[in-house]
């Protein structure tokens, strides 16, 4: 066989070879590293802003919350809350730090430490778990457990574990959505592998070429009967925000 | 003269007993009263500082300047270094003081029903009781056990009742670790603590430091020392004492904060202030009310005696005379009112130092802050406010009786004779 004729079949058999082998990895189920980067492809945003309605049930009792929110990264966040009740109480995370000004005390409070557990407003989401919007891939190493049909949607089930410091819950399993690559039902545990919370995601809206949930329940585990909803309206996915949003200063405008 | 004049007056004082004994009366009640509350509000202040000193804040607590910034939110770093060897040698600095490591912290109390706020607190099972008493405070149940199979907790009755827990249940409690991750996990409620102070009654959680490490991590620092010193006879010395120590330690030990049951009770301490200033208003009014008793009194002597002033003054008696011996009879009454007011009182604050007053049975559920309320309210001698009561009394009848004693005095002999 002459050189060139060598050549080629090298080539096709090496071409052959390389279409062969992308079509064994298509087949494969995604690995736990991808699922877990659209998750937060379809999470994670530059800016962010959405009118919210936040009902706690709590036993037989149930009262709703109503706020706007304004949020740009993973750094900056503003809360104002419109119910009658609560109406001109504001909140202010910039990176670590988070503020709370009580307009009819026209005082302003810092919340730090362990008081960052307590729930916002009395329900079940912690200044926490609101301040916490580090995409999961780079808190967690993901292992998938496995494959589950929830609520009619096949779902892979991963299994997420850190031990970084700063990690709220250091263990997760969620169950996120084949198709759509949303966290359908959320478990956050405690590092004694206690379930502390569960969160459901019940809606999800299609913004901008992404799956961004919409519609979240938290239910504290060691409370009987708790759960909050929160529901995102108006969402507008990387709007414009005015800098001066993020300042103690918007608490008195 | 004065001895005749004493001798009137008193037979003055006699005759005219009605009114003479209404305004001692008067007197008694409100001087009586006023040694009886100075003892109650003394006693409350003795026990506030004491249930502070007992079971929270200590005579003083040493802790890192950095944590004594942060210390309202109980962080889980800036420990102490070398903790043991501060506590002792503290303890040779201060004869007669004993030192103990505490770490405070925030976590929920949950019986998987309802999720309670609450005050955790690391202790050393082996030196806690030589400066805290939380172990005469046992309600129910007993102490850590020596041995224990799995991880013991000692818990507020309050919040025993507000879970609905008992001596034997389990508890679960939650908590931020020293990374800031969540770690959880159940305790068993090995006794219940009826503690006076009511914060600690009502969230307070106590466990050894090897379940906190357990559950917060095992580089769980310690963050305060608890310093207890000698007990003086009066919260003044005991005040004094205190701030004097935080003083020396904090001049010898660079970086660290000594902060004294003065300075932790400062909120409370400067609401008594503000308190006793009240109570002395109440107690001039009580005594303003008595004056004019006797005011009164000696006003309604001198008219319906203006015919014996005139004879009195026919006799020789000069207006300073007249003057005189209505003072005296003021001050009469003043040493019988005051006296009486000196025995009264003095049998109430008997009473209330030996018996307590029971507001527990009816203000026991109430949250009266750092005020513990619920073992009775035990007043508090006073030397001091008893014999200025006494003296104020007397004082303040003299003073009273001098209006109508001078106008006793301004009558002319002819006017008082002719008076019908």
């Amino acid at each position: 066989m002459k050189i060139a004729q060598r050549t080629t079949v090298a080539l096709a058999t090496a071409l052959l070879y390389i279409g062969f082998g992308t079509m064994s990895v298509s087949a494969q189920a995604p690995s736990a590293e991808d699922i877990l980067s659209r998750v937060d492809a379809n999470q994670v945003y530059s800016t962010i802003y959405y009118e919210g309605r936040m009902e706690i049930v709590s036993g037989a009792r149930s009262k709703v919350k109503t706020m706007k929110a304004w949020a740009e990264g993973e750094d900056k966040a503003f809360i104002e809350f419109t119910n009658p009740e609560d109406r001109g109480t504001k909140m202010l995370k910039l990176e670590d730090n988070l503020w709370m000004y009580f307009p009819s005390e026209q005082d302003t409070v810092k919340i730090s430490g362990a008081m960052l557990r307590q729930g916002i407003m009395g329900s079940d989401f912690s200044y926490q778990d609101a301040m916490n919007s580090e995409e999961l891939s780079t808190l967690y190493a993901a292992s998938v457990a496995g494959s589950e049909t929830l609520e009619g949607r096949d779902c892979h089930v991963l299994e997420l574990k850190s031990d970084k410091s700063g990690v709220h819950y250091p263990r997760r399993r969620l169950w996120v959505d084949k198709e759509h690559f949303t966290i359908l039902r959320g478990e956050l545990y405690a590092k004694s592998g206690t379930l502390l919370k569960v969160l459901k995601v019940l809606g999800t809206v299609s913004l901008q070429g992404r799956r961004f949930p919409s519609v979240i329940e938290y239910s504290d585990q060691l409370k009987k009967n708790s759960r909050t909803v929160l529901t995102m309206d108006s969402i507008v996915i990387n709007p414009s925000i005015d800098p001066g949003r993020f300042s103690l200063q918007a608490f008195t405008r | 003269m004065t001895k005749t004049l004493i001798s009137i007056a008193l037979r003055n004082v006699v005759r005219h007993w009605k009114r003479s004994l209404i305004s001692a009366i008067v007197l008694t009640v409100g001087i009586g009263m006023f040694i009886f509350f100075d003892s109650v509000l003394a006693g409350m202040d003795r026990m506030t500082i004491d249930s502070m000193v007992q079971f929270n804040d200590a005579s003083l607590k040493v802790m890192t300047k950095e944590y004594y910034d942060n210390k309202r939110t109980m962080p889980l770093t800036h420990g102490l270094s070398q903790a043991v060897e501060l506590a002792t040698e503290i303890e040779l600095v201060f004869p007669g003081s004993s030192a103990t490591p505490r770490t405070p912290f925030m976590a929920f109390a949950s019986n998987r029903i309802d999720s309670l706020p609450a005050l955790g607190y690391a202790i050393d099972l082996v030196t806690d009781s030589s400066v805290f008493t939380l172990r005469d405070q046992l309600d129910s149940g007993s102490w850590f056990s020596e041995n224990p199979e799995g991880g013991e907790v000692l818990i507020g009755k309050l919040l025993a009742r507000d879970l609905g827990l008992t001596q034997g249940d389990w508890l679960f409690i939650s908590a931020r670790m020293t990374d800031d991750s969540l770690n959880a996990d159940e305790y068993i409620i090995t006794g219940i603590l009826d503690i006076p102070d009511m914060s600690l009654n009502e969230s307070g959680i106590f466990m050894s430091f090897t379940e906190a490490k357990k559950l917060l991590g095992e580089d769980l620092p310690v963050t305060t020392i608890g310093v207890s010193l000698p007990r003086p006879a009066n919260l003044s010395k005991e005040l004094s004492d205190s701030i004097e120590a935080s003083a020396i330690i904090e001049k010898e030990y660079k970086n660290i904060k000594a902060v004294s049951i003065a300075e932790a009770a400062n909120d409370y301490l400067a609401m008594r202030d503000m308190k006793s200033k009240y109570s002395m208003l109440i107690i001039f009014i009580v005594l303003l009310i008595a004056g004019v008793g006797i005011v009164n009194t000696i006003l309604m002597s001198v008219y319906s005696r203006i015919k014996e002033i005139g004879v009195l003054r026919a006799y020789g008696m000069t207006p300073t005379h007249i003057r005189r011996l209505f003072s005296i009879e003021g001050l009469l009454i003043g040493l019988i009112g005051s006296s009486a007011a000196l025995v009264l009182g003095s049998l109430l604050v008997w009473w209330s130092v030996r018996w307590g007053i029971p507001i527990g049975d009816y203000f026991g559920s109430l949250d009266m802050g750092v005020i513990p309320i619920g073992d009775g309210l035990r007043g508090e001698w006073h030397p001091g406010i008893m014999a200025f009561g006494f003296l104020f009394g007397v004082a303040a009848s003299w003073i009273s009786a001098r209006i109508p004693a001078a106008k006793a005095g301004k009558l002319e002999v002819t006017e008082a004779l002719r008076f019908v």
